[in-house]
């Protein structure tokens, strides 16, 4: 008799199961909430509000201190697309991140290579690698400008040395994007280099003693056939992060040409700074904050797009 | 004729010594297990035929020629790893291929653009599919040659690690713990399917590994190493029946081998109480005795001619069982019964208390403090009961 | 270790990295040669090695002296330690809540998270200035640090990391009363220390030079942050004193790169810990 009571009745242990995931699902929740609220403000203060709001400014002709603005629809873009001063900002940042991007990317990879097995002097190498990443890049565009001088630096000063002829890197508009873009990938090799090493230390020693009994231990086979391939993923990333970074160039040309000369080095960053906070045409600089966005989520885009595709097959 | 013939291997990494003055040779044909515990040396051992590893002293010759200043590609080996090291990039067909491409296409045929323009590439390319398909139908991978190796199972891996070493046509396989990867139903088949392997070949396979179960089925002879020392070399009968050294009686056999102390003296052998026939030829005092699990026998009473032992835990396999004794002064000993004989002796339920142990002197192994193997031979009173 | 690499390799390899080691050297050892020259010599062409004058303390007391470099760098110091207290106070536990805990916000709340991370500051500069314009708080240290406070990267990072603690544990603290607030704080933030403190030199290295930003709102030297005193130096003494520049610039940059020296480990680790994304 009374062991089939016992059988039928639920044990506290049923009960309490049944009745404790909804209110602690509940409590949790809160918890949750409640822990996530600064997050859920702050993004809306920081990025949802300010990104509707240029979306918003782009389409008008709003300008800093103007009692009131009038909607012009599309007209921003459509002047921009017109504008050679666009195309111009456009272009110089496009060339400025096709030297940075296969530089840095590629030094930064040679290096990661050559590191590699140097033992602890691999660690002092790695260390004068990345102290430029750690500098303040205002500070060290002064100094590379005098590095770079035509009368007073030691560049130039070796350059008359060997007889050959004196170059003057800032004042020349041939030569402007070049001596930004060296600045450039000067200070990102290092922290590329770093990102590779992470990569290489991944692949597993057991490939390359197989890739050795059957032949492939020449240097050039080894990278071909295994570094390179299994290093796939890590290129992707430090390719993509590299070319956003050289896309928010910034801080050189403000330091070292304010654009010129000629406008030579007024790439779209400093384009946007003007319009919106020299010239304070908030309207035409929001248009051009949105391009700048479309830059960079496609960047990004791409590189989970190749990523994932990666990740399927490997 | 060796195949593979070592002489005087010795190597370092900084301050340890892993391997002293190793001389081993390989006959032609035979599989030959390098088998010890982890640490021993028998993988460095293995890296060092191969050409990964340098020796700091010896030489290397395979097919009665000096390898020392040849690269691994050069050694006329191949070698299966134990993460078996598929390029997880290319398919399984690439994979088994890439040794031959290799050794067959010039650096600037290999290269990926530059070697698209050369004509010689694809009748070579041609030739090396067809190899493939070959070794790939033989080890039946044939329909997996377009996948990638994250989309195979284990075993399924591991026959693309042989298929890439056979498709070498090597003098030798060298074996890197090529099982352990596997899960224990998987290994016993594969177990099987290397022994075949080997006999269908007819090359010389040269194989590590830890488990003393491989090394005993699959091998024609077993190296045991410890501490970078080869202790004994020898067919496993050899190793099972006749160790010289009680670290190879322990290591060989499962459940592993019993072993008492005892003292030897010019009449007979004293263990555990019991007095046995049996003498230490030159050597008297302490001893340890060593006896298998299936040699012991148990029976309900003890006295002179049984150890008084306590049944501790009974092991029951189906086929056999395997009972666990406690005889005192920190001793324990496992006896292997079949089934019948289990039954036979009624040592099922209710069998506390003490039992009577009883050991054969024909079977007892013995070994001296340092646990080399003595010699012994039994007194006439032992030949006497043997003959019984 | 395979029979060895060729001498010619190993040689090539360290001539290649010292030639590049060089180069990253040379702005770096340029700057402290100029900065303890005197001023006369630096006119006097440049490839001679060693200053033949010592004038370090001329050249590092004129710049302290005609630009405020040390006020620049304690606001740098206050801007990097306050962005830093809250973007850890806001994130560790928004990283526990989508680690650990259930609640239906909580896909549309990664997904926002995912997409901050590729948005930089220059994005929603504009408004954000606009709105600091109009209520008067342009110049200060909120609006220096207000826009960073948020950093998507940490709750990212930190929510990888906390994802690997034992669920277990949390659940037997719960057991033992321990209210949520207590987990992140008493069981949470000991065992993230190491991402604390790669995520914490991430940040103030970004921080410390940051340019676009600060620039925009910040026109007194009072809140200026370093990079913005250094350009506001620079532009102040375009072509004459390099020795005192290139000191101001020394200067600027000491506190991170002898920061590193300090703690390279952490450094590269917060490196690393970007590319695990």
């Amino acid at each position: 008799m009374d062991a089939i009571e016992f059988a039928t009745m639920p044990s506290t242990a049923t009960i309490s199961a049944r009745i404790k995931p909804r209110r602690r699902g509940r409590a949790e929740a809160a918890w949750a909430y409640g822990f996530c609220t600064p997050v859920a403000l702050l993004m809306v203060a920081i990025y949802l509000a300010p990104i509707a709001a240029v979306a918003v400014l782009s389409l008008t002709d709003y300008e800093l201190g103007a009692p009131d603005f009038t909607w012009v629809g599309d007209a921003h873009f459509r002047a921009m697309l017109a504008d050679p001063v666009f195309w111009r900002a456009m272009r110089n940042t496009f060339t400025y991140a096709a030297i940075v991007v296969p530089a840095a990317v590629g030094l930064g990879l040679l290096v990661a290579l050559l590191v590699q097995r140097r033992g602890r002097l691999g660690g002092v190498y790695q260390i004068i690698f990345y102290l430029p990443v750690t500098t303040t890049l205002v500070a060290m565009a002064t100094v590379w400008h005098f590095v770079l001088h035509p009368q007073l630096g030691p560049l130039n000063a070796a350059l008359g040395a060997l007889g050959l002829g004196r170059l003057d890197v800032f004042s020349d508009p041939d030569l402007v994007l070049a001596g930004l873009a060296v600045i450039g990938a000067w200070q990102l090799v290092g922290f590329n280099m770093i990102l590779f090493l992470a990569g290489l230390t991944a692949i597993p020693q057991d490939l390359y003693d197989a890739a050795a009994v059957e032949g492939a231990d020449h240097p050039i086979d080894r990278f071909l056939r295994v570094t390179w391939p299994l290093l796939g993923p890590t290129t992707m990333f430090v390719l993509v992060t590299t070319c956003i970074t050289a896309f928010k160039v910034f801080d050189t040309v403000v330091v070292l040409t304010r654009g010129g000369p000629l406008g030579r080095s007024e790439v779209l960053l400093y384009a946007m700074y003007l319009e919106g906070f020299q010239y304070f045409r908030i309207g035409y600089a929001s248009a051009l904050t949105l391009v700048f966005l479309a830059l960079v989520v496609a960047a990004a885009a791409i590189q989970s797009f190749l990523i994932d595709r990666k990740v399927h097959y490997g | 004729m060796p195949t593979v013939s070592l002489e005087l291997i010795t190597k370092a990494f900084g301050p340890t010594a892993v391997l002293r003055d190793v001389s081993l040779e390989v006959e032609d044909g035979e599989f030959l297990t390098l088998v010890g515990a982890s640490g021993c040396g028998k993988s460095t051992l293995l890296r060092i035929i191969a050409g990964l590893e340098m020796q700091d002293a010896g030489t290397v010759a395979i097919g009665a020629r000096c390898v020392d200043a040849l690269a691994p590609k050069q050694r006329d080996i191949a070698m299966v790893f134990q993460s078996y090291a598929l390029y997880p990039h290319m398919t399984v067909g690439e994979n088994i291929a890439m040794p031959l491409v290799m050794s067959r296409l010039r650096l600037s045929e290999r290269l990926p653009l530059l070697g698209a323009l050369s004509p010689r590439r694809r009748a070579v390319m041609r030739d090396i599919r067809a190899d493939v398909a070959a070794v790939a139908s033989q080890l039946e991978i044939g329909h997996l040659l377009g996948r990638k190796p994250g989309q195979l199972s284990g075993g399924q891996r591991q026959r693309v690690a042989l298929g890439r070493a056979m498709v070498r046509r090597p003098a030798v396989f060298l074996m890197d713990e090529p099982l352990s990867n596997l899960d224990a139903r998987l290994r016993v088949h594969m177990r099987t399917e290397l022994a075949e392997l080997h006999r269908r070949l007819g090359v010389t396979f040269i194989y590590v590994t830890h488990d003393q179960t491989e090394a005993m089925t699959m091998s024609d002879r077993v190296a045991m190493m410890d501490d970078g020392r080869i202790i004994q070399l020898g067919t496993p009968d050899a190793l099972y029946h006749d160790p010289v050294d009680l670290r190879v009686a322990r290591f060989i056999g499962a459940p592993s081998i019993n072993v008492l102390p005892a003292q030897a003296d010019t009449a007979g052998i004293t263990v555990l109480g019991l007095r046995l026939p049996v003498t230490a030829t030159g050597h008297v005092g302490p001893v340890q005795l060593a006896i298998r699990p299936e040699t012991l026998t148990v029976a309900r009473h003890f006295g002179e001619e049984r150890i008084a032992a306590r049944l501790r835990h009974v092991e029951n396999l189906g086929a056999e069982f395997l009972l666990h004794f406690d005889c005192g002064a920190a001793s324990q000993l496992i006896v292997r019964l079949s089934a019948e004989a289990f039954q036979r002796q009624q040592l099922g339920a209710g069998s506390e208390g003490v039992l009577g142990v009883g050991l054969s002197p024909m079977s007892v192994l013995l070994f001296d403090a340092a646990g080399r193997r003595l010699a012994s031979q039994p007194t006439c009173a032992g030949a006497l009961q043997a003959a019984d | 270790m395979r029979p060895a690499q060729g001498i010619a390799g190993r040689v090539g390899a360290h001539v290649l990295l010292l030639a590049g080691g060089g180069f990253m050297m040379l702005p770096l050892l340029w700057m402290l040669l100029t900065s303890i020259r005197a001023p006369d010599e630096v006119f006097s062409a440049g490839m001679n090695l060693l200053p033949r004058t010592f004038s370090a303390i001329e050249n590092y007391g004129y710049a302290l002296r005609e630009a405020p470099l040390l006020r620049y760098m304690l606001n740098g110091a206050i801007v990097c330690t306050l962005i830093l207290a809250i973007q850890l106070l806001v994130a560790i536990p928004a990283a526990y809540a989508l680690a650990k805990l259930s609640f239906r916000a909580k896909p549309v709340l990664f997904a926002l998270v995912l997409l901050g991370l590729t948005i930089p500051i220059q994005v929603p500069a504009i408004p954000l200035y606009i709105a600091f314009s109009a209520l008067g708080l342009l110049n200060t240290f909120f609006a220096l640090v207000f826009p960073f406070t948020l950093s998507v990267f940490a709750i990212f990072l930190f929510r990888q990391f906390i994802k690997g603690f034992p669920d277990e544990i949390i659940q037997a603290a719960r057991l033992d009363g321990f209210s949520e607030i207590e987990i992140v704080l008493r069981l949470l933030v000991p065992a993230l220390k190491p991402a604390i403190a790669a995520f914490a030199v991430f940040s103030v290295t970004a921080h410390w030079n940051d340019l676009y930003w600060p620039m925009i709102v910040t026109t007194s030297p009072e809140h200026a942050t370093p990079p913005l005193g250094m350009l506001q130096f620079r532009d102040a003494e375009t072509g004459s004193n390099y020795g005192a520049l290139m000191a101001g610039a020394a200067i600027v940059t000491a506190p991170l790169v002898v920061g590193f020296l300090l703690a390279q480990r952490q450094f590269i680790q917060g490196i690393t810990m970007t590319g695990l994304k």
